[in-house]
């Protein structure tokens, strides 16, 4: 991150330095993470290895495999990064580091758009807590497509709130807006999503130049994904016989049923969405009491902490205590994004800002409910799903910070970069050994 | 050409030498490889063995509700005909289980602790046979050896068999490492449940 406040005055400019610092020394976490994790014991790292190895030979995966409906950016870069890197370097730690940089260039783009409505100092400070998260923390220690979604998803979603005035110039600007959401569905499915938004915000700002020149820059823009996307999206219909082979395998779609629906915790409830354990805040983990039946508990100890165990050896008692206390410094930033998102609803001027980027995180939310609500299991409530929305969490965290008076900023400041830098420590794969 | 232009052909460039400059393994090299690959770079294990080595070992990763039915595919089949029951399943299901056994961390561990050398390399048109002494820190040593194929001269060798010879109870947990395999790790499992759990 580069320092861009060199006219703001010294004490603006000292928030900006210690932001950078824990800036970096989550990047040099992410590095260290990448070689330290064990193998394959990422997110469904066997079936994303898989899908790179189809690709390191020349092959696209089959879409009838355990990961195949994925798209193929990521394992495309992944496979070039295997031919590319000495044997030295394991392949797995590679496309960690393939998606480290997807996160920390997702956040960049996001620390710049978040210039727009507040300081810089603030930005910087937001843009570093969203870094250090633990679910993001976690998600760019981990190979995966869903750090290079939340990359293009990002670029995308920002563009959108400097669309320009001119006609032919948005025009223009969409284009490259509908290339970047494109390469986000060619990463994951979730930038579909991006992309209806994206097209969506392009078409509002030019309805004022006529409806024909409106459809038109419609049709083109949508040209442009169709060309980029039609390849590996109308393959996997033709392939799957079903439009929801973009969203799963053909497996758990034969005779022999879904998986999940068999498996605990069994079936939803409308209570499972309102209740809060306890546990989501000094016990983070699903099999602490009450976590399978809720599903903003797991949200939150997945965003604050390792909710799944996947990453953190949870059964280590120092380290379940360090998770237990990072969920709780999650509250922090948790009520000050609640209150920016309040504030961006109710005032006119930020919500023409962060419409388009709002809208995607919105409509990712519900996607988010439906699934958990269609496959009645943990696995499905992790917050990593949301990655490609870290641009309007960063949004409303941002404004909830700015809109305090000064004495208060400088303690959320100091709070938020505390928060960072404690989530850097626990999420430095080994220390507790 | 725009020194952007000309960064990204040079970046190209070096990608295209650098998957073409793959030198050409000995059959004795692709164990080599297998070993040091193995839980350390298991994704560079793939490669090196052919479908047929998959399914030969027979690990696989299946769903729960396949897991079920194919008990109940297994219950309802003639004793005679027990292979009736084992479900169809694509080459990936056994690699994925290939790739998931090595993301365990004792698994690593494990394989680190073994000392292993080649003894004898048996080479014919396009078969060899690679033939390692495997001596683990605990446990008596035993013999496992590869039988490798390829699809002609100047394709690559790969690993298409494995066979262990010197197993016995108290080196299992080794030759597994060394070789994971459906069939051994049913055996280790009896052999756990014999021992209590422990």
């Amino acid at each position: 991150m580069t320092l861009a406040g060199a006219a703001a005055p010294a004490r603006e400019r000292a928030w900006l330095v210690a932001a950078a610092l824990v800036a970096a020394a989550a990047m040099v976490a992410r590095l260290h993470n990448a070689f330290a994790y064990p193998p394959l014991r990422d997110y469904d790292a066997a079936g994303h290895a898989l899908n790179v190895f189809a690709l390191y030979q020349g092959r696209l995966p089959d879409p009838h495999s355990w990961s195949g409906f994925h798209p193929p950016l990521y394992y495309a870069l992944g496979a070039l990064l295997w031919h590319a890197l000495p044997e030295a370097i394991p392949v797995h730690a590679a496309l960690r580091l393939l998606s480290a940089i997807a996160g920390f260039g997702a956040i960049a783009i996001a620390w710049r758009a978040l210039r727009r409505i507040v300081s810089p100092a603030d930005a910087a400070v937001v843009a570093v807590l969203v870094a250090c998260a633990p679910v993001v923390a976690i998600a760019t220690s981990m190979l995966g497509n869903e750090t290079s979604c939340a990359l293009f998803t990002t670029a995308a979603l920002a563009r959108t709130m400097r669309i320009p005035d001119d006609p032919r110039a948005a025009r223009c600007h969409g284009f490259m807006t509908a290339l970047l959401a494109a390469l986000a569905a060619l990463s994951k499915s979730t930038g579909l999503l991006a992309l209806g938004v994206v097209g969506l915000a392009y078409a509002w700002q030019l309805r004022r130049a006529g409806v024909s020149f409106a459809i038109r820059t419609m049709l083109a823009m949508s040209g442009v994904a169709l060309l980029l996307l039609a390849p590996h999206y109308g393959r996997l219909a033709i392939e799957t016989r079903s439009l929801l082979g973009v969203i799963r395998g053909g497996q758990l779609a034969d005779e022999a049923g879904n998986e999940m629906s068999v498996q605990p915790p069994g079936e939803r409830h409308l209570a499972d969405y309102v209740s809060f354990p306890v546990a989501a805040l000094v016990a983070p983990f699903q099999n602490a009491p009450g976590m399978l039946h809720s599903v903003p508990g797991p949200l939150y100890a997945s965003t604050w902490a390792d909710g799944q165990g996947e990453f953190l050896p949870t059964q280590v008692r120092v380290v379940s205590d360090a998770a237990a206390l990072a969920a709780l410094l999650g509250l922090v930033p948790t009520l000050l994004a609640i209150t920016g998102l309040v504030r961006i609803l109710r005032r006119r001027e930020l919500r023409a800002v962060a419409a388009a980027p709002l809208i995607f995180g919105a409509l990712l939310f519900v996607a988010f409910l439906a699934q958990t609500w269609a496959v009645p299991r943990y696995t499905a409530v992790k917050a990593s799903y949301l990655l490609s929305a870290l641009l309007p969490a960063a949004l409303a965290l941002a404004v909830g910070m700015s809109a305090t008076g000064p004495r208060l900023r400088t303690l959320w400041r100091s709070a938020l970069l505390g928060v960072s830098a404690y989530a850097t420590f626990l999420t430095w794969y080994g220390w507790w050994t | 050409m725009s020194p952007c232009a000309r960064r990204a052909t040079a970046l190209l460039g070096l990608l295209a030498l650098a998957g073409c400059s793959a030198t050409e393994r000995t059959p004795a090299s692709v164990v080599e490889s297998y070993f040091d690959c193995l839980a350390v770079d298991p994704l560079r294990t793939l490669p090196l063995l052919t479908p047929e080595f998959h399914r030969r070992h027979a690990l696989r990763a299946v769903t729960q509700a396949e897991a079920q039915a194919w008990i109940s595919r297994r219950e309802s089949a003639s004793q005679l005909d027990p292979e009736r029951a084992e479900p169809e399943l694509s080459t990936d299901r056994f690699q994925l289980a290939w790739l998931s056994i090595q993301g365990r961390p004792e698994f690593a561990r494990l394989a680190r602790e073994s000392a292993r050398s080649v003894l004898d390399v048996r080479e014919s048109n396009d078969e060899a046979e690679v033939i390692t002494r495997i001596e683990p820190r605990n446990g008596p040593p035993f013999e496992q050896s590869f039988r490798l194929a390829r699809e002609g001269t100047g394709s690559a060798w790969r690993i298409d068999a494995v066979e262990q010879r010197g197993v016995v109870s108290a080196n299992a947990v080794a030759a597994f490492v060394a070789y994971p395999n459906e069939r051994s790790r049913r055996a280790l499992e009896a052999l756990t449940r014999g021992r209590g759990g422990d």
